[in-house]
């Protein structure tokens, strides 16, 4: 009885020590940011774009995009989060960041202080990012108007609110690599690629999640539930239960919002395409070339919609 | 030609039949027989039709003039939960001025477009009459229905 009262114990503190490492918030080192760097502002605003930064950072209640104050609320099964202030305001925003700090955030979901970031910022695809890319966007960010807004708590219960846990979401649903490119295609294909996966993020909203909150890998763009409202987030791929377009269907689209059957995209899409028809022509057409391959994967919208 | 004139007729016969059944099925009618229209301005936007200015406005006029019937289809009680399915989104009722202002700018816009001098200002044109089925869309409707 003893032995395994000892056994228990101990078992118990390799967990703890386990459990302690797996959790703790890990971080890009300073080696990552190579020396000579000049920032290229105008990479940094197409960054931007294609990361949609503007969706859900902009300062609720006013319609400037470039106004990052924050705080729309981003409602989810596990609680209401409101995006931060990430205008260059010193006091409320991101003025005081250092390159690395916003690299660690952006990429890691690590926030300044050390602290696990919710995924609600899909970090889980701006890992794919490219640093150089990450250090664009921050720089272009800075020429942004700082907003006095402060930032706005998350609604989130318990268990959810131990941030430390993220440690372990982050351990199951991250891999901390950057895009790779594929050379059986071509310069565009990845280009798209990188953009799609990358800063466009796609999959986060346009994939079913398991229960707690990861994508599910075997059904990735194939659609799912809505988790920040009613309805149905359609599956993209080129299956029977997806889209059939062409690329250049795919490029008119994310230029002006409208699908092949002249239907004009609704909700949040439409903020997306306000994002997208900003990039330069060739992204858009990169982006559409990679999407128009995705692996055809089944997915659909049930008959009767989850009412919730 | 042939294939807009039926899809003008469609949307005619559409609008006379619909007058019977309840205003969500009017206003999902009236928005699906956009397509056709929109489809025949966008080929002539990019010259897959050969562009006339008596074909723009052919394109445009019925867009106009059914948006207007369309921003008056939303009664108290046909909002999203009730029987019938719905994509319309709440802020339709609860800032009625702002849905009614995006429904005005998209009439005058396509009044522009099929007022359009050549093919160059009617595509310019008519990206302004896209973008505002992106603005509406963005915040009154909330998903397809």
């Amino acid at each position: 009885m003893r032995k395994f009262l000892t056994a228990i114990i101990v078992l118990a503190i390799i967990g703890l020590v386990v459990f302690w490492f797996v959790t703790m918030p890990k971080t890009i080192g300073a080696e990552a940011l190579a020396a000579g760097y000049t920032p290229d502002l105008k990479n940094g605003q197409e960054m931007f774009n294609a990361g949609g930064c503007a969706g859900c950072h902009t300062t609720a209640g006013q319609k400037e995009r470039l106004k990052l104050g924050g705080g729309m609320a981003l409602k989810s099964p596990f609680g209401t989060f409101y995006a931060p202030n990430i205008s260059p305001d010193k006091q409320n925003g991101i003025g005081n960041w250092s390159e690395l700090d916003f690299v660690n955030a952006v990429q890691r979901g690590v926030g300044a202080d050390g602290q696990h970031l919710y995924p609600a910022l899909p970090y889980t695809s701006y890992q794919r990012m490219h640093v150089k890319d990450v250090r664009d966007m921050f720089a272009y960010i800075k020429t942004l108007p700082a907003e006095a807004t402060p930032d706005k708590a998350h609604e989130i219960g318990f268990p959810f609110n131990v941030r430390r846990l993220l440690g372990g979401w982050k351990f199951l649903y991250m891999d901390n690599k950057e895009y790779a490119a594929d050379p059986a295609h071509d310069a565009e294909w990845n280009r798209g690629g990188y953009l799609v996966e990358g800063p466009g993020h796609c999959a986060e909203c346009h994939s079913p999640r398991d229960p707690m909150g990861g994508i599910v890998t075997a059904s990735r763009f194939a659609g799912g539930k809505n988790m920040d409202g009613p309805g149905w987030i359609p599956n993209i791929t080129p299956h029977a239960d997806g889209i059939k377009w062409s690329k250049d269907d795919m490029t008119n689209f994310l230029e002006t919002g409208q699908t092949p059957e002249f239907d004009s995209a609704g909700g949040s899409m439409a903020e997306v395409i306000e994002n997208m028809s900003r990039l330069t022509a060739d992204d858009r057409k990169a982006m559409a070339a990679y999407l128009v391959t995705l692996p055809p994967r089944p997915g659909k919208k049930p008959a009767v919609a989850a009412k919730k | 030609m042939k294939k807009f004139a039926f899809a003008a007729l469609a949307l005619a016969t559409l609008g006379a039949t619909a007058a019977s059944a309840g205003p969500i099925e009017d206003r999902q009618a009236i928005m699906k027989g956009f397509a056709g229209p929109m489809k025949e301005a966008v080929a002539l936007s990019r010259g897959t039709t050969p562009y006339t200015p008596a074909a723009a406005k052919a394109a445009m006029d019925p867009l106009a003039q059914h948006a207007e019937t369309f921003i008056g289809l939303f009664p108290k009680g046909t909002e999203a939960g009730g029987a019938v399915k719905t994509g319309a989104g709440p802020a339709i009722w609860t800032d009625a001025s702002g849905f009614k202002a995006a429904g005005m700018k998209f009439i005058a816009d396509t009044k522009a477009a099929g007022s359009a001098k050549d093919q160059a200002g009617f595509a310019d044109a008519l990206k302004a009459v896209q973008a505002d089925c992106g603005a509406c869309h963005k915040t009154y409707r909330v998903t397809a229905p």
